[in-house]
């Protein structure tokens, strides 16, 4: 509840002569996470999304044998489910009749600028909870690839019997560089459906982590010759073979980490957030207290359907197998 | 800051807002735990039935603070903060507007490791307060205290959500 008090010397007539309010909810981080995940929008309670594989390739056979038969397996199901989310505040009549700067105590404009931040806070969630199998992470919760083991995995189960495991993560958590770099690259080309048949790679990929790992980034897709040699080895990472994006909510302040780095291939690695309800701002007033109430209220869900055409590492040389 | 009002249990949602004057010389903080003593608002305590948590400090004639209250301060120095005079309870009159509603859920903080004590962190444990913005984690019981316990807090997992259970107005 915020009444006059809670405002004393931005009420007419009250306190101090305030010469300027400035806004700090207007300065709040808003990175647009189109740039590292897929939006959609959805429709019904939940949704339910499975994968399968394809026949392989073509076998070869003797004369008067039979053509070799092979079967298609379906894979694991994700079960989405979409999530609340609100916030709202409560003023009192006389708050609102008597207060000057009504633009920057706008109740609905900080809503609305809530609600952005949340979507894009909560859609980030999908990389910092992407080492565990836990669905809350920073007060959000995440769907994960039903597959058992983290969105970012050293040992991806199979739905093929007899088929092996795969990784998209380093098992020994190598940090960001120009020969990691490559590491990476290579394992993200070499990933395989769960039959065990090579993936196209079709797409540009882009670095994505914390701001602390923000200038080795850029060095490294930007530099000429390779920064970490002084051999004058050209830099091949260079010249828009990647892209970068660096977010603050994967900063190890806000529940990230500055030395996890990921790389993705955008709209290929089904990622996605999902507005089931876009954010409805409303108000209304109490009869009787005539206190007015603004909120704000949306649906979405943010979902890995998959956890190929990604890789990651925490980047802190520690031993990861999970 | 150690209570913060995150939500309600009543839909209307509404706080359940009442005035009581400051007894003197007490310093108070927005959302502190607010007990009576001989008719005027002081810090809540252990054990003793709730009043309600502050929502604002308002002058007498219902019109907010302008200083902290202490000697000497400068107007504009009021952030929160409230240091009532040795006169408060017969003279300035200053207030703390408080939500009594024992609807009103909060997220709190307590004294240890949440869950270090059976039930601190479980649904239906009662807890009493250590001091007026800190919860005693080790009061967790499922006898009566002071608030109940709703468990952790999702978007703060080191605290719990509770709402007002021993209230001086409205009872158990």
């Amino acid at each position: 509840m915020e009444n006059r008090s809670s405002w004393t010397d931005l009420i007419a007539g009250v306190g101090l002569q305030i010469a300027e309010v400035f806004d700090l909810g207007q300065e709040e981080y808003m990175p647009g996470i189109g740039n590292v995940l897929t939006s959609t929008t959805g429709t019904g309670a939940e949704r339910n999304f499975t994968g399968k594989t394809g026949l392989g390739e073509l076998y070869e056979f003797e004369e008067g044998d039979d053509i070799p038969l092979r079967k298609r397996y379906k894979t694991y199901t994700t079960k989405v489910t979409y999530n609340n989310f609100g916030n709202g505040v409560q003023v009192t009549k006389n708050n609102i009749m008597d207060r000057d700067f009504d633009a920057q105590l706008d109740e609905m404009k900080d809503l609305s600028v809530a609600a952005n931040f949340a979507q894009d806070k909560s859609g980030l969630q999908l990389f910092n909870g992407g080492f565990a199998t836990t669905q809350k992470v920073n007060g959000y919760t995440m769907t994960f690839y039903n597959d058992g083991v983290p969105t970012f995995s050293t040992v991806h189960p199979t739905v093929v019997p007899g088929g092996s495991t795969q990784s998209n993560a380093s098992s020994t958590s190598i940090a960001f560089g120009h020969d990691n770099l490559e590491t990476a690259h290579v394992a993200l080309i070499e990933q395989q459906t769960d039959d065990g048949i090579p993936l196209a790679l079709m797409g540009k990929p882009r670095i994505v982590g914390a701001p602390a790992l923000g200038r080795e980034f850029r060095e490294e897709t930007e530099s000429t010759l390779d920064p970490e040699t002084a051999e004058n080895a050209i830099n091949v990472f260079t010249g828009g073979v990647m892209d970068v994006a660096t977010s603050t909510h994967l900063a190890a302040a806000n529940g990230g980490s500055d030395t996890a780095w990921f790389v993705i291939i955008p709209g290929r690695d089904k990622q996605y957030h999902e507005m089931r309800q876009a954010p409805v701002l409303e108000s209304d007033v109490d009869i009787l207290s005539k206190n007015v109430t603004f909120t704000v209220d949306a649906r979405w869900a943010n979902y890995v359907k998959d956890w190929r055409r990604k890789w990651a590492s925490k980047g802190d040389a520690t031993a990861y197998s999970s | 800051m150690a209570f913060k009002q995150i939500g309600s249990l009543n839909p209307h949602g509404a706080p359940v807002m009442r005035r009581a004057i400051i007894t003197d010389e007490v310093v108070s903080v927005l959302q502190d735990s607010i007990k009576l003593v001989s008719g005027f608002g002081s810090l809540g305590t252990g054990g003793v039935a709730v009043f309600g948590h502050v929502i604002s400090h308002e002058r007498a004639d219902g019109v907010g603070v302008e200083t902290s209250g202490a000697a000497g301060s400068q107007s504009g120095s009021y952030i929160g903060t409230y240091t009532a005079s040795a006169t408060n309870e017969t003279v300035e009159k200053v207030v703390a507007v408080c939500d009594i509603s024992k609807s009103t859920l909060y997220s709190a903080e307590v004294d240890a490791a949440i869950g270090t004590t059976t039930g601190s962190n479980l649904l239906g444990y009662n807890i009493d307060l250590i001091d007026e913005d800190t919860l005693d984690e080790s009061s967790a019981t499922t006898g009566t205290a002071q608030y109940f316990g709703w468990g952790v807090d999702s978007n703060n997992t080191a605290q719990a959500v509770v709402n007002i259970h021993e209230s001086v107005v409205f009872g158990l």
